[in-house]
């Protein structure tokens, strides 16, 4: 049976125009998503994860940047085609959104029981008194105690953990089918980040969200997602449940980042590794592979034909010239640290 | 076929991955180092120019900026050559010329005594200079020093300093020039004298916010560790960061000044006769204005227009240097 | 924040003791007054001398200062060296509502275009709308109002004759007065506009920008309730603070247009006793000016501590 996937990305791209040139930040993206799902999209900073995802809510400033082409069927309907006016109706209702520093992302002179408040009675229709009442019942379920009596405080009089909380509440209130979290732990503490992280994970059992968590930071991946897409100088460079991407990566890339983390297996003697080479300036992006600069297995084919996704493994997917060199080496030293 | 066949002793996982790659990629056609270079997207060393030529490039691009700095320049060397511009003298009274509308010998008109408009607009572009510019670069020399060490030593020396700035700041800075005009008397020099002891306030203040956000940096701190003396802190790591604000503030005084200056001689607070200057002119046409409008549009033409070219100056300058106005 | 009220309240006491204190010696210690030549009023020695033992101007400055500074504190300015029928706080009282009303309908005006004018500005930013508005503020920001006083005062009333050229008119009949204060109020009020409408853009389109903004659009929100519900109740506190100063300044200010219009407010008094060194009337109006911009700018700061959230209410113990 053909089920309509919840988000069918296909072939996005997004481009800035600056005064310093054309930015090309997202490069034709296309994955799934099913209801329920939760992936993980990993990329270093500029590599378009932000933007990918911004530009399904059509949230990118219009000037300087533009959706260049590609389609975002959400529930089969294509978010990019239809009217502006429209976008209100997807935007909190369908999709919720949690940004990355919470204590600019909420407004500094409105309590945050009202803001909570607000998105229920802009999509739900739901009168403010009622809505109050929900928002007292959403802190407590993010965790926040004595609910009833913060939803009249505002953003600064609480903590930063606290603050990416209410950010959730506000996010889910109105029972999103898809949350896009942009990297919403990366300005707090590691121990509080395991608390959201746990947090969101609770919730999406809740509600069965399908959940699009966007990091830098490969532990949180390991912590919470089903399935990463790893992104590079605005491709996608790899799709793969998440067991099989660190176990057996199949793009020099994921290769790369995996192998510059550092584990507890280590030897203190050893350097860490790192990839060499600097992010690629998304201006004058290479032709061929994005990541060929940088990348040891690289051939003249890979500075003239951009790699297309293929698949390695079942579900697995890579977009490179030698994903066999690639899963060859990953074997054999996975078989003499085994040794 | 190539050989993977390799047993190497890892001292890092980088140079593993590079050593057992290259080895695998021996017989795969791959590029030599040299080939990098020249394929293209490949980026070089972008080329960044220094401060002040990106920030004077800037300013060209504003085309209210450039006019101001055009006008600027042809108001300054008229005031410097005003003698020769003009057979009239600005005093000479001929009253049976007087009131006369633009005309052959007098191309802007006579004013009531007879004297010719052209050459009184000329010379008034004198007071307005040495107001403008003048008093600006008088009000820097003492606001800076004050405000940097005030700033910088903190202490009682700043409470003195903040008590002044406040004192100055109660009253609108023009009426306070008025006062002063009026206990010493109006005259070209004492109206500089009151713009001086009002404008050095404003880079005061500005210089001492400047300090003092720069005096909590690490970088002074790490300065004063390594014994290095206040006076070359303050010259070499101080001042050199608040020459664009300074430059800016100096700039942004001049339409002040320019406003002041007429309308203070408008209040006949100013440059008192026969002295021309433009504000002066303006409250002369009192009893005329209405039948003899030359009398009193071509100095408030001049008068706006000067007072827009600086501030378009000041506002390029702005732009240009990116300076944020609220320290 | 009672604490907090009564330091700035202190401060500006302070501000203005030191304030009366200048003043006062300056004018005491520089020579001259009104019985100098090319003063309107001459005399001759002896009155030269009456004059001074009558106002107590043959004490040494210091006692004079204190003397004036008791009587200041019951707001008795003394009186007048022209006009000594009249103290200087009666004289005050007669000419302040002049120059009140046309400073303060000229900051009204002033606002109320100017806050639009930027509002406008920085919905459409870097669009056509936008830089025409921004050019506008520029140029009419920069002409002074006496300047524009006068050409109006040109080409409206004297070549039009659509409004009256000077004078109050009848202050029975307020329509009348009205119509007399069109023109000085908009010469006034309208190059006020520039800096207003500048500073309105700028503090509109940076709460345009923020984070929270980005939030509230992702909540569902549709353009105007983001701008009414969060841009533009932040944006409200930095303007607040800057416009609120423009009424005394513009009270206080309006003395070059009173000259233009031939007004009769504080501002031609004030004028007229600079250039007649009628030290009691310019000390009075002086200290009046400083305390009313002084009581503005302490409003101003309570304002913000109540507008404010973040000021208002320090942070909770966890």
């Amino acid at each position: 049976m053909h089920v309509t996937p919840l988000l069918q990305v296909e072939n996005l791209t997004v481009r800035f125009y600056t005064k310093d040139g054309v930015v090309n930040a997202v490069n034709g993206i296309s994955y799934t998503m099913q209801e329920g799902d939760i992936l993980g999209l990993v990329g270093e900073s500029g590599s378009g994860k932000s933007v990918s995802s911004m530009a399904m809510l059509r949230l990118i400033p219009e000037p300087p940047g533009k959706i260049e082409s590609g389609s975002v069927r959400f529930d089969g309907e294509d978010l990019l085609q239809i009217k502006p006016s429209q976008i209100h109706r997807v935007r909190g209702r369908d999709i919720g959104v949690i940004f990355q520093d919470p204590m600019t992302s909420l407004n500094p002179v409105m309590p945050i029981g009202k803001q909570i408040a607000e998105a229920m009675q802009v999509n739900l229709g739901m009168a403010s008194a009622k809505a109050m009442l929900e928002s007292i019942d959403l802190l407590t379920r993010v965790g926040i105690p004595q609910a009833d009596r913060r939803i009249r405080d505002y953003p600064h009089q609480f903590s930063g953990g606290m603050r990416q909380r209410v950010m959730i509440a506000m996010a889910i209130s109105c029972h999103p089918r898809l949350l896009i979290a942009d990297e919403p732990t990366t300005a707090l503490d590691v121990t509080i980040q395991a608390q959201i992280i746990d947090l969101v994970k609770n919730l999406q059992k809740e509600l069965s969200m399908a959940i699009i968590w966007i990091t830098h930071d490969l532990g949180v991946i390991a912590r919470l997602a089903e399935r990463v897409n790893v992104m590079y100088g605005g491709t996608l460079v790899e799709m793969a449940p998440s067991k099989p991407l660190f176990s057996t990566p199949a793009h020099p890339y994921t290769l790369g980042l995996l192998s510059s983390l550092p584990s507890l297996d280590t030897d203190s003697d050893q350097d860490l590794s790192y990839i060499n080479g600097s992010p690629p300036d998304m201006i004058h992006l290479p032709p061929g592979c994005p990541f060929w600069p940088r990348c040891s297995f690289r051939t003249k084919r890979c500075t003239q034909e951009r790699p297309e996704l293929v698949e390695v493994a079942e579900g697995h997917t890579s977009a490179c010239w030698h994903t066999d060199r690639v899963l060859e080496l990953h074997r054999s030293r996975s078989a003499e640290v085994a040794q | 076929m190539s050989d993977e066949t390799t047993t190497p002793q890892p001292q890092s996982a980088a140079l593993a991955n590079d050593t057992m790659i290259n080895h695998a990629l021996k017989n795969e056609p791959s590029l030599a180092a040299e080939e990098l270079f020249t394929v293209e997207g490949h980026s070089e060393e972008t080329q960044y120019a220094s401060f002040w030529v990106g920030a004077w490039r800037r300013f060209r691009r504003n085309r209210l900026a450039m006019f101001g700095l055009v006008f600027a320049t042809i108001i300054i060397l008229i005031a410097i050559f005003v003698p020769m511009l003009t057979p009239y003298e600005y005093d000479q009274i001929d009253m049976p010329a007087a009131l006369q509308p633009p005309s052959h010998e007098h191309i802007l008109g006579t004013d009531e005594l007879g004297r010719d408009l052209l050459t009184r607009i000329l010379y008034g572009s004198r007071p307005m200079l040495m107001v403008g510019v003048l008093t600006g670069l008088a009000g820097l020399c003492i606001g800076v020093p004050i405000g940097v060490l005030a700033g910088y030593l903190g202490g009682f020396f700043d409470w003195i300093v903040t008590r002044l700035i406040d004192m100055f700041s109660a009253l609108p800075w023009y009426l306070i020039v008025l006062y002063l005009v009026m206990v010493l008397s109006p005259s070209l020099q004492n109206l500089m004298l009151a713009m001086i002891i009002t404008g050095w306030v404003g880079s005061c203040r500005m210089m001492r916010g400047l300090t003092f956000s720069i005096r909590e940096q690490d970088y002074i701190e790490a300065a004063r560790a390594l014994g290095i003396p206040t006076w070359r802190i303050i010259a070499f790591h101080i001042l050199p960061q608040a020459a664009p604000l300074l430059l800016w503030g100096f700039a942004a005084g001049i339409p002040t000044s320019v406003f002041a200056e007429a309308g203070l001689s408008f209040l006949g607070m100013g440059i008192r006769p026969p002295r021309p200057s433009w504000g002066q002119m303006l409250a002369d046409s009192e009893f005329y204005w209405q039948f003899w409008p030359h009398m009193f549009i071509f100095p408030s033409m001049m008068i706006t227009t000067s007072v827009l070219a600086f501030q378009g100056i000041a506002d390029g300058l702005r732009k240009a240097l990116d300076v944020s106005e609220n320290i | 924040m009672l604490a907090y009220t009564l330091k700035r309240l202190g401060g500006i006491l302070i501000t203005l003791l030191l304030l009366s204190f200048f003043t006062f010696m300056l004018s005491r210690v520089v020579p001259g007054g009104p019985w100098m030549q090319g003063a309107e009023i001459p005399m001759s020695d002896q009155q030269v001398a009456a004059f001074k033992e009558k106002y107590g101007l043959d004490e040494p400055p210091w006692k004079q200062y204190l003397l004036w500074l008791r009587n200041a504190a019951k707001l008795d300015f003394g009186r007048t060296f022209t006009e000594p029928e009249r103290t200087v706080t009666e004289l005050i009282r007669d000419t302040l509502p002049f120059s009140a009303l046309v400073g303060g309908l000229a900051a009204t005006l002033a606002i109320t275009f100017g806050v639009t004018l930027g509002v406008i500005a920085a919905a459409h930013q870097d669009t056509w709308t936008d830089n025409i508005a921004t050019s506008y503020a520029v140029i009419i920001g920069t002409i002074p109002s006496f300047v524009l006083g006068f050409v109006m005062k040109y080409f409206l009333a004297a070549e039009l004759r659509w409004f009256p050229a000077g004078s109050w008119g009848d202050p029975s009949n307020w329509r009348d007065v009205a119509w007399h204060l069109i023109l000085p109020v908009v010469a006034f009020g309208l190059p006020a506009t520039g800096s207003v409408a500048r500073w309105t853009r700028q503090c509109v389109a940076e709460a345009m920008s923020s984070d929270y903004v980005r939030t509230a659009k992702a909540k569902g929100l549709r353009n105007t309730a983001v701008m009414t519900k969060h841009v533009l109740r932040n944006a409200l506190i930095p303007m607040i603070t800057s416009f609120l100063p423009l009424y005394p300044g513009m009270m206080t200010g309006s003395l070059f247009i009173e000259k233009v219009f031939g007004l009769p407010g504080l501002g031609k008094y004030f004028v007229y006793a600079s250039t007649n060194r009628d030290y009691p009337l310019v000390l009075g109006i002086t200290m009046f000016w400083a305390i009313l911009i002084g009581l503005t700018y302490f409003l101003t700061d309570v304002l913000y501590g109540v507008i404010d959230p973040r000021v208002r209410i320090t942070e909770r113990q966890q």
